[in-house]
């Protein structure tokens, strides 16, 4: 387990590096934004000192955009804190559909980039975990990943949480249209082991799917 | 004094709104855009001295963009804007536009202006308020 434990935190390493940058680059796009708008109001503040008259309806929305922009920077520093905080815990109770809606969120740049859609379908109630949090969203990201190179032209991948009765719950990246039943899962068997989960294909609903226990106990 | 068009192309649409109105006080003539397929749609019908690419764009990256654009427009100039800092965006950004040409967000109306400005060997103002007031 030692082994596993440290290829896996070095490779968590490289993620949590890569996410923390996409998570600066949209902070800093926000402030771009704030910096724009807020120099736009200069402008303008300097254009009515010459005379030509301002439209209040202007003011109105330049302050409308950088609250905006506040709102959005305050939604990214939530999810940065709350994926900082992941390593803190060796185990720990998630709610599995907010643990990945805040994975997507954090990465959403980088599916946008490959034009890729990615989204959590709805669950009928909330599915809690004991697991280990970090290594589950590196496993999810890693999943992603890969599953962007088979998204075929659906370009659409969606994450369904299903029971798994009794002690299990099954987590599945659908929308996979180019996947092939012989396809090799096992650059993820270190996390997998972490997690005590399995993964298994499932090619004619277009997924991969997470297999994982509702508790580890550690 | 030609005036200087300019292609803004960032995913931010908020973002784009915002400098290309600052621009054009400034006496710059500037189409805003989202995507690269814009971007490469205006570019079939229009004439640009400049384009300003933000180096992350959806789907294509501005880089890539850039050599697309060249294709059709050889003449035009770059410069890139970014939020990332990463040495490897820097060097794939400075390959392509010249390393002075290459701009970190939030990024500086003035130098802006001045490096459109050099570019084109021309000199829009960048005090707004000689344009919109002399």
């Amino acid at each position: 387990m030692t082994d596993t434990m440290n290829r896996a935190a070095i490779d968590g390493l490289r993620f949590f590096g890569r996410m923390s940058a996409a998570i600066s680059h949209d902070l800093k796009n926000t402030l771009s934004i704030m910096n724009e708008s807020a120099g736009l109001l200069e402008d303008l503040a300097l254009l009515t000192e010459k005379g030509r008259p301002l439209d209040p309806q202007r003011v109105h929305q330049l302050g409308a955009t950088i609250k905006r922009q506040i709102q959005r920077n305050d939604g990214m520093v939530r999810n940065m804190n709350r994926f900082a905080h992941s390593v803190d815990d060796p185990l720990k109770e998630v709610g599995l559909a907010a643990h990945l809606e805040m994975l997507l969120a954090i990465c959403r740049r980088l599916t946008d980039a490959r034009g890729i859609a990615v989204s959590v379908a709805p669950c009928h109630a909330e599915v809690s975990i004991v697991t280990r949090p970090f290594f589950l969203l590196h496993l999810v990201w890693l999943l992603l990943e890969w599953g962007m190179e088979h998204a075929g032209s659906g370009k659409q991948l969606v994450l369904e949480i299903e029971p798994f009765p009794p002690s299990f719950v099954r987590m599945l990246c659908r929308g996979l249209e180019t996947l092939s039943a012989d396809a090799s899962l096992s650059q993820w068997n270190d996390l997998l082991s972490l997690l005590e989960a399995r993964m298994e294909i499932t090619v004619d609903r277009q997924a991969v799917a997470v297999v994982m226990p509702l508790r580890i106990d550690g | 004094m030609k005036p200087v068009r300019v292609l803004l192309a960032d995913d931010e649409e908020e973002l784009v709104a915002a400098l290309v109105e600052r621009l054009e006080l400034r006496g710059i003539t500037v189409d805003g855009v989202c995507t690269c397929e814009a971007a490469l749609a205006l570019l079939q019908d229009k004439r640009y001295d400049v384009a300003v690419l933000d180096v992350k764009l959806p789907r294509m990256s501005g880089v890539e963009l850039k050599k697309k654009m060249v294709r059709t427009a050889p003449h035009m100039k770059f410069i890139f804007i970014t939020g990332h800092g990463s040495y490897n965006c820097f060097q794939e950004g400075s390959a392509e536009a010249g390393q002075p040409y290459y701009l970190l967000k939030p990024v500086d109306i003035d130098l802006l202006v001045a490096k459109i400005s050099e570019l084109t060997a021309e000199n829009p103002s960048s005090d707004v308020r000689k344009d919109e007031t002399s």
